[in-house]
């Protein structure tokens, strides 16, 4: 534009300054009335406006899923296991180590075939008898991932 | 400018539509020959480039950007108004200068061809430099030279003009 510095001088072109007025007066700039160009700023600014808030609760839900997502993921790590209950998980904790794992199971059923000591807190199907039907609760209570190992008793 | 809307500087906004309001009205003017299609090219413009903000990024001169974007808005506005124009063959010179016989230069430039016609309304009319004509219609700037050459050329080989040249 002619008020631009970067287009001065870069005319290499001749054209004479009365032609180039009357070319100029055969295109008019029409008036822009200053309601119009009012309404058209305050409607872009109401608009951007909108555009920066959508932004920064995009950018803040980004920042709170984030967090709530390492939260989330330290408890799992970091915390003793949460998926047995801490009644089913005392009843087949055979060596108190606070959680059922496949160790409890190896417990009992070594004591089975050894023939030593059975306590009778081993039972835990409740049948009365400490026998190879514990051994497989136990293991499948140390397997389960439901939160819910009777859930996972074998038949 | 750009990079103060981007920042949040709304003021900045004003000055921006200041800057180019008349040079978009005038060449939306040109293209749709009705001021009332002009005004709403206009608005349809500054409505386009607002939206983009924030996050616009400007890789050329500003009229090199919002050339072409008048350009297709104005023969949008000129297809509503004149349901059977082909998109092809749009006369980027106007028809207002098409309907003004009376002066022999603006008939002069009538006949050139469109091409030329349209590299040297952008130089004169439009104050763009060659390479915002370039950047706008996406040719290379030696063939707006050439094209803006030819144009000159064929207006000094006029007699009628020749008046002008010496």
């Amino acid at each position: 534009m002619t008020d631009d510095p970067e287009n001065q001088g870069n005319d290499e072109f001749e054209f004479p300054p009365t032609l180039r007025e009357k070319l100029s007066s055969g295109h008019p700039t029409p008036s822009v009335p200053a309601e119009f160009s009012a309404r058209l700023l305050a409607s872009a600014k109401v608009g951007y406006a909108l555009r920066m808030r959508r932004r920064r609760i995009v950018r803040w839900s980004a920042v709170i899923g984030s967090a709530a997502a390492i939260i989330i993921l330290s408890l799992l790590f970091l915390l003793p296991n949460h998926r047995s209950s801490p009644h089913l998980a005392q009843a087949g904790d055979v060596n108190h180590d606070g959680r059922v794992d496949i160790l409890d199971a190896y417990v009992v059923a070594k004591a089975i075939s050894t023939g030593g000591k059975l306590d009778p807190v081993w039972d835990v199907n409740h049948d009365g008898v400490v026998d190879q039907k514990d051994i497989d609760w136990i293991a499948a209570a140390a397997v389960n991932v439901t939160g819910n190992p009777t859930g996972a008793l074998p038949q | 400018m750009v990079a103060a809307i981007n920042a949040g500087d709304l003021s900045a906004f004003d000055a921006l539509f200041e800057r180019h309001r008349d040079w978009v009205a005038r060449l939306a003017m040109r293209f749709t020959s009705n001021s009332s299609d002009a005004l709403d090219v206009l608005q349809e413009t500054f409505t386009y480039l607002f939206g983009k903000f924030p996050g616009f990024v400007l890789s050329a001169k500003m009229t090199t950007f919002l050339y072409p974007v008048v350009r297709n808005l104005s023969i949008a506005a000129r297809k509503r108004r004149l349901p059977g124009l082909p998109a092809e063959g749009f006369d980027a010179a106007g028809p207002e200068l098409a309907s003004n016989d009376d002066d022999e230069f603006l008939s002069m430039i009538r006949r050139l061809p469109e091409i030329q016609r349209e590299v040297l309304l952008m130089r004169f009319v439009h104050d763009m430099s060659l390479a915002e004509i370039a950047g706008a219609i996406g040719i290379p700037e030696g063939t707006v030279k050439s094209r803006m050459h030819n144009a000159i050329e064929t207006l000094k080989g006029d007699e009628r003009l020749r008046k002008y040249f010496d």
